[in-house]
């Protein structure tokens, strides 16, 4: 039985190949749930296995036909999707944890979904690495409540399904061009780039920064304050915007950065599987990065003319045509400018709490969160900013190669300082 | 303009088993309505109801219930 990549998996998958261009193991991202002690194993393998029985579109595998990707069914094919290492240390848990993310897989044999526990003493994490291609984080947070929970299957609920399906063909194509025009105007300021240090590519790593909860609400309340209650997304996208033109970055005049809108219903348990989203773009120049007030207002500004004027879903018919093009022609026309120039400072993501609220995985206690992605060289940065029980975790992923620690020291210090409205000399 | 208000909530933002429930002064934001629903809320009301809302005026006290949102509405027709 095949079922084709909805308009969305099929942009993640031009990303996978883009990727892996960059040397690095593909689109691969992981969930990650630290635990104050040991789960019972067994559980979870058990859950395992009866989640894969009771969503059987989760054990698939990619195949091409012509230029489309489908996903096959192995039901003949009944893999281990649960695996259960140890640690000695902290620190080796955390290795382990990099290991996972960066193990390459051919796209047409990688697991969708695979399950991982790393034991250590004292604690343990739990981690749901996913090949993005079958969903989107929100996904990847409900496929983690369904392997924990009973719940009946519902079907039927692809919000990108019935979004496009509302549209014409002429319709689409006017919304096309209005997307085409929005990032040709976008291309007149040419994009800042973390400062790199090297030009092949080898591995990912990543530098998580929890905050306590009396500092995120502090960072909560200023987001607040500066961005509105509308722009708690680009509030994080601003900081760090400012954080990397303080802290030095390649030439250029400003900053871009994408970012994904989540098309599905708050609250709702499904769909489960399918990148259920539409992407914008947040742009600043530099005159504005250095200005902390008129940078909030003017993102803020964008962000709702560009929902005002539909932009926002306009640029889901042009990722429907470009999923008929070649994976590497469709890569170069989204990263690059037509200058050949990388359009993207970094890479984004903002998920909130999880939600349904979870609080215990087999036994054991949740403490905190944080999300993994594999990023492109360039921009070779990505950062993934989530929230557990109102404290902020900041997951800043990076090219390991592309990156200096130094920099990358810095660069985390002032965000943090950004974050909390403290002015660095 | 509360029974519109709600629908387009329920029907295009946030999923609710049982969207009858839910009475006029209970709170949205905890029902699910986050930063881009209320973007999204704040365009359709602008739309439907031919007002214009001032972002600083995009507060928890203005967005909490359909009441607020109403009254909200009101002040600026």
């Amino acid at each position: 039985m095949l079922r084709p990549l909805n308009t969305a998996d099929h942009f993640t998958l031009m990303m996978d190949h883009e990727i892996r261009q960059s040397g690095l193991a593909g689109n691969f991202c992981a969930l990650v749930f630290k635990l104050a002690s040991h789960p019972d194993a067994e559980i979870l393998s058990s859950r395992a296995n009866a989640f894969v029985a009771r969503f059987p579109e989760t054990n698939v595998r990619l195949i091409q036909k012509g230029r489309r990707y489908f996903w096959q069914s192995n039901r003949d094919r009944k893999p281990s999707l649960f695996f259960h290492h140890t640690a000695e240390t902290s620190e080796a848990g955390l290795d382990l944890i990099g290991d996972i993310i960066n193990t390459a897989t051919p796209a047409t044999a990688a697991a969708p979904v695979a399950f991982h526990l790393i034991d250590m003493p004292g604690h343990s994490y739990f981690l749901l690495r996913w090949f993005h291609p079958i969903c989107d984080a929100k996904g990847a947070e409900l496929i983690v409540h369904h392997l924990l929970g009973d719940e009946n299957k519902a079907e039927g609920e692809d919000a990108f399904a019935q979004l496009t399906a509302k549209w014409g063909v002429w319709k689409k194509i006017g919304m096309m061009y209005r997307a085409k025009r929005h990032i040709d105007s976008m291309d007149t300021i040419s994009s800042s780039l973390p400062r790199t240090t090297a030009v092949v590519a080898d591995r990912l790593k990543f530098h998580v920064m929890h905050f306590d909860n009396d500092t995120s609400k502090q960072i909560m309340a200023r987001s607040m304050k500066e961005a509105g209650m509308m722009g708690t997304a680009l509030y994080f996208i601003g900081c760090l915007m400012r954080a990397l033109d303080r802290v030095g970055c390649d030439e250029g005049q400003g900053f871009c950065v994408p970012y994904a809108m989540n098309m599905r219903k708050r609250k709702a348990l499904f769909p489960l599987l399918g990148n259920q989203v539409s992407f914008l773009f947040a742009q600043a120049n530099l005159q504005q990065v250095r200005d902390r007030k008129q940078l909030f207002t003017s993102l803020r500004e964008q962000y709702k003319a560009t929902v005002r004027s539909g932009l926002d879903h306009a640029l889901v018919p042009l990722m429907e045509a470009g999923s008929w093009l070649p994976l590497e022609k469709y890569g170069r026309i989204i990263r690059n400018t037509p200058k050949g120039r990388e359009r993207s400072s970094f890479w984004f993501s903002y998920t909130g709490e999880p939600d349904p609220k979870l609080t215990e995985i087999a036994g054991a206690q949740v403490t905190s969160m944080f999300q993994l992605s594999q990023v492109t060289a360039a921009p070779s940065l990505g950062m993934l900013v989530s929230q557990y029980n109102g404290a902020i975790t900041l997951s800043f992923n990076y090219v390991a190669s592309q990156i200096a620690p130094e920099w990358l020291d810095a660069l985390t210090k002032e965000m943090a300082a950004q974050l909390k409205g403290e002015e660095t000399a | 303009m509360n029974d519109e208000l709600k629908s387009f909530i329920f029907r295009e933002l946030v999923h609710l088993p049982d969207a009858t429930l839910f009475s006029d002064d209970d709170d949205l934001l905890e029902a699910g309505l986050d930063s881009m629903g209320i973007m999204r809320l704040v365009l359709f009301i602008e739309e439907k109801f031919g007002v214009t809302l001032p972002d600083e005026e995009i507060e928890p006290d203005n967005i909490q219930t359909l009441n607020r949102i109403s009254s909200w509405i009101e002040r600026h027709r």
